[in-house]
């Protein structure tokens, strides 16, 4: 195959709000390109995960070359490089980005604007990249192509003129959206005489050969044989194999300036990789590292426990595996005096957390309990250093702090105008104050700051419900300040729960206790004796409720075709029994675990 | 070796079919008052004779050999049907499994009305019958009205005296308690006339909202609500104390008798013993055989066409096939036994399975012992508590 000079290679991705079309766009551009044939075209190729498709986000940046022949009769090497598609892996996102020169903005042409689509469209900024507006889903009935195009020149500031309208469900404006990569984003800028320098932009674990690392080369070139360094981390090995994608994984002797490929050099922890590191030579070695690394840092954190102690093992052996593919949360042994032992995990957001549960559960078949979600607070006692908390637990006796400080965002909140109130009393009630408010046409955004922790729970389910899906959000981390908090603790016939416990605001313990309390007892089936429910701060009870002891537990008469049913019944309650938490001498199930997510919905 | 047998024969006809019923039942142009029948209904019940004859045949051999101990008619209101059609299924069962030395209980489950207390001398000369379960439910009116009883009070009084007089000395009364508007005083009257009258033995049922049923939907509607559990808990204890004062064993959770009235045929059901099932919706208990060590249970098809088309080609309809596994015989061992005031022997579980319950259910037993929902009623057999079997699935559950 002859070589395509780097003038006509073109580096972009595709950056949209969740469901307006990405995973769509990218098959359409591949088939255009006869890189995958409509026969063994899966519905959604860059999705390759089950859980992905059918949460219908991107959580693994995946990459692909397409060959295209432009207007001017020439072949083009473009290299549609796959981002991650929601608000925790906004890091992730930055990485991928900075690996291209350009960004297709894909805008659905029903629903406009939303919060990703602004907050992905300034990270391409940021980026430098050449954004492509794009309008989709033009066949839709409800589409409003002129005014979505007016929108994207109001609020991002590209000329509306620029918008190109494609139906990638139709197949129409894919041609286009080809060429106008070509014209439009501007050919990598590297220095091929420069010592090596490499961007990782992703990479995850293969059971056959290790780490694969996903690069961009900036400078220089990578070579079958070379022996690397990786900068930041500072480990060094020996490349074993280069590859690209196009869309399944070929060996290739080289990767040069401006491409993007595949590097497996025997690296057996995915840990020891970081994205956003940068490759050079262990020979001739760059001296200046690529810019915008960052530390990734968990912000969110739950307990994960086995339902059934036996399972510990392989919680911790799946926890072992799933960190080999993805190194983006972290985990440590935690003792529960009410669940007993489980590991204390850290994430990158809620909805990561939410993602690893479910893999947890679904990939390894697992009977999880998840306490509710908490983040990292700062202590400062009254005698010492402040420290941090990452669980309920760790809160030390009142008397002995002298304050707390919690995380605090700024979240960007789209939402049509007639959703505004539903909005604002959301935010009100998780503590936010209004920062700022823009009105677009029929839209809103209303920017908020919010305590992180008010927000990990089910902010964005209140969020969507209030908004009948139609508000959307996306947040940044903006620092610690200092806030009334307390420990909410819960006690089952008079043993604490330390599951349970909350960090809550001191005015909102009353009613978050009382709720708690109620949910509990909707929650805690009856059994033999009376279960008494407590809410309390420190030592002071603040709500209580009983849970009635079971009466009578006997079904009616049981014959011939009865006794089959009733062995299926009683087997069935033996089950639903096996998936309960002993405390004491109570049984709670699963679910009352999840209570305290539930707070709010009264 | 244990060979004896059961035959449970079900008849799906009935005049009026109840709002809470679940059984395989349809409603038929009934005989009327005179016993006169049309012509449609003479040809159905023939038929269906017929139909359970061929059954029969097509059955048997999975039975062969072993020496009949009861039959039961049950239904649907196997009642409608003539003595003489009665007496062609007992003969042909008699004559397939000869019995043994003991007379085999025959019983035959009858509504309150007119038509059958006409025909109870028949079904005692003719068709053999020599154990009557009446279905009584209650002696109040205005329950008996709500439930979609057809009869009243009067007529189950009338019965029960007919029965007797008929030469019944086996008589069962249904009784329902936690019944919709029913109070602790009209349950207390229901227990006075039980009493009164003084039948052999009483089931004593909880009316269950089943799914598939007009009150079921009723139930999910939020037309019905279900009865208070205290209210129905405090109806078994005083049904217990009540009953057993008057000299009654509760000898099974939801059957009381007196010492040697208890229902042969149904106890079958608790010691997993034989028992062909015959006719539409019937479920048999297949003894152990090549393949399944521990027998199976089998469901008839519920629709009368299916089983029919079935019979009448030749070939038995199988509905449902359940091979019991060992662990599905052990946990029925358990739970069965457990629900009789017997209770489980430990040593005939361990000579059965060759494991004893405590290796399985060690755990289990001793959490219940301690909490008082079992008790030892002598050395190695385990029995419920009087708390016990108010929670009885509770610990069944543990033995499944």
């Amino acid at each position: 195959m002859s070589r395509i000079p780097t003038e006509r290679i073109r580096n972009f991705c595709i950056v949209a709000h969740i469901d307006h079309g990405k995973s769509t766009i990218a098959d359409r551009l591949l088939e255009a390109t006869g890189a995958l044939s409509e026969r063994d075209q899966q519905d959604q190729f860059l999705d390759n995960m089950e859980l992905e498709r059918e949460r219908g986000i991107t959580i693994k940046a995946q990459t692909v070359r397409l060959n295209f022949r432009a207007a001017d009769g020439e072949k083009y090497l473009l290299n549609l490089i796959d981002t991650p598609g929601h608000v925790d892996f906004s890091y992730e996102v930055s990485r991928a980005l900075s690996a291209c020169e350009g960004a297709l903005l894909v805008v659905d042409a029903a629903q406009g604007i939303e919060a990703q689509t602004l907050a992905n469209a300034y990270l391409a900024v940021d980026a430098n990249l050449e954004l492509i507006p794009v309008v989709n889903k033009i066949d839709l009935p409800s589409a409003d192509a002129d005014a979505v195009a007016q929108e994207i020149e109001d609020v991002v500031g590209l000329d509306a003129a620029d918008v190109l309208p494609v139906s990638a469900k139709q197949g129409t404006g894919i041609e286009a959206l080809l060429q106008a990569v070509v014209d439009r984003v501007p050919p990598p800028m590297g220095d091929s005489e420069a010592p090596t320098r490499a961007l990782i932009f992703d990479s995850w674990f293969d059971p056959y050969v290790g780490v694969i690392m996903l690069v961009r080369v900036v400078d220089g070139k990578l070579s079958r044989r070379d022996s690397i360094k990786l900068m930041i981390e500072g480990g060094e090995h020996a490349i074993t194999q280069l590859s690209v994608i196009d869309p399944s994984p070929r060996k290739v002797e080289e990767l040069r300036v401006g491409e993007v490929g595949m590097v497996v050099a025997g690296i057996k922890t995915l840990s020891d990789v970081r994205i956003g590191d940068t490759i050079t030579l262990r020979d001739n070695a760059a001296t200046e590292v690529l810019e915008g690394f960052q530390e990734v840092k968990s912000m969110v954190f739950a307990g994960l426990y086995p339902v059934e102690a036996e399972d510990y093992e392989d919680l911790k052996a799946a926890l072992e595996k799933l960190r080999l593919n993805d190194a983006s949360f972290d985990y440590e042994p935690e003792t529960s005096a009410a669940l007993g032992f489980g590991f204390r995990c850290g994430f990158l957001g809620f909805l990561h957390g939410e993602i690893i549960q479910e893999r947890l559960e679904r990939e390894y078949g697992l009977n999880l309990i998840t306490t509710a979600p908490t983040v990292r607070y700062r202590v400062v006692p009254k005698d010492g250093e402040s420290f941090e908390i990452e669980s309920p637990a760790s809160l030390p006796e009142a008397s002995d702090i002298s304050r707390i400080e919690e995380p605090v965002i700024h979240a960007n909140i789209h939402v049509p105008s007639n959703y505004l109130g539903a909005v604002i009393a959301l935010c009100q009630d998780r503590r936010g104050s209004q920062k700022d408010m823009q009105v677009h046409g029929s839209r809103v955004q209303v920017r908020y700051e919010l305590p992180l922790g008010e927000v990990v729970t089910d902010f964005h389910d209140k969020l969507k419900s209030a908004t009948r899906g139609y508000g959307s959000f996306d947040y940044e981390l903006v620092g610690f300040i200092p806030a009334d908090l307390v420990k909410l603790d819960v006690l089952v016939n008079g043993d604490p729960v330390d599951a349970l416990s909350l960090i809550v605001h001191k005015d909102a313990a009353q009613s978050r206790g009382s709720e708690l309390a109620r949910k509990l007892k909707e929650f805690i089936p009856r059994q033999q004796f009376p279960v008494a429910i407590q809410a309390a701060v420190g030592s002071r009870v603040i709500a209580r409720t009983t849970v009635r002891a079971l009466r009578k537990n006997v079904l009616a008469k049981c014959y011939g075709g009865d006794i089959s049913r009733k062995r299926k019944l009683l087997e069935k309650q033996k089950a639903g029994k096996k998936r309960m938490k002993m405390v004491g001498s109570v049984e709670i199930p699963q679910e009352a675990f999840l209570a305290a997510l539930k707070l709010g919905d009264e | 070796m244990e060979s004896s047998l059961g035959v449970y024969v079900h008849i799906p006809f009935c005049a009026r079919v109840c709002p809470y019923c679940d059984f395989a039942v349809e409603a038929v142009e009934a005989p009327g008052r005179r016993g006169a029948a049309s012509g449609d209904w003479r040809e159905t019940e023939d038929r269906y004779i017929e139909g359970l004859l061929a059954e029969l045949a097509l059955r048997a051999a999975t039975f062969s050999g072993r020496s009949l101990s009861s039959i039961y008619f049950g239904g649907g209101t196997p009642s409608l049907l003539r003595p003489e059609s009665l007496a062609r299924i007992r003969e042909a069962v008699m004559a397939a499994f000869p019995p043994g030395p003991a007379r085999p209980e025959i019983t035959l489950e009858v509504n309150p009305s007119t038509l059958e207390r006409e025909r109870l001398p028949g079904f005692r000369a003719e068709a053999g019958i020599n154990r009557l379960s009446v279905g009584v439910q209650s002696f109040d009116d205005s329950l008996l009205k709500a439930l979609g009883r057809a009869h009243g009070a009067d007529e189950s009084r009338r019965t029960l005296e007919a029965a007797r007089r008929a030469g019944f000395d086996d008589l069962s009364v249904d009784l329902l308690f936690a019944a919709l508007h029913q109070t602790p005083e009209m349950l207390e009257a229901d227990l006075d006339e039980a009493v009164a009258f003084g039948p052999e033995h009483i089931s004593s049922y909880e009316l269950v909202f089943e799914a598939r049923t007009p009150f079921g939907r009723a139930l999910a509607d939020g037309r019905f609500s279900p009865y208070p559990e205290e209210g129905s808990a405090s109806m078994v204890e005083r049904i217990e104390e009540r009953l057993v004062n008057a000299g009654y064993r509760r000898y099974e959770l939801t059957n009381y008798a007196r010492p040697g009235h208890e229902a042969v045929h149904n106890r079958r059901y608790w010691q997993r013993l034989p028992v062909l099932g015959l006719g539409v919706g019937a479920h048999s208990t297949d003894p152990s055989g090549p393949g399944r060590a521990y027998g199976a249970r089998h469901g008839n098809p519920r629709a009368r066409g299916a089983w029919l088309a079935g019979v009448e080609a030749g070939v038995w309809p199988i509905g449902e096939e359940e091979p019991l596994s060992r662990e599905d015989a052990m946990a029925e061992a358990c739970f069965l036994a457990l629900r009789c005031a017997e209770g489980l022997d430990e040593a005939g579980f361990a000579e059965e399975f060759g494991v004893a319950p405590r290796e399985p259910f060690g755990p289990a037993i001793d959490r219940f012992l301690g909490e008082g929902l079992l008790e030892e009623s002598g050395p190695g057999r385990l029995i419920l508590s009087r708390r016990g079997r108010m929670l009885a699935d509770t610990v069944c559950a543990e033995f499944v």
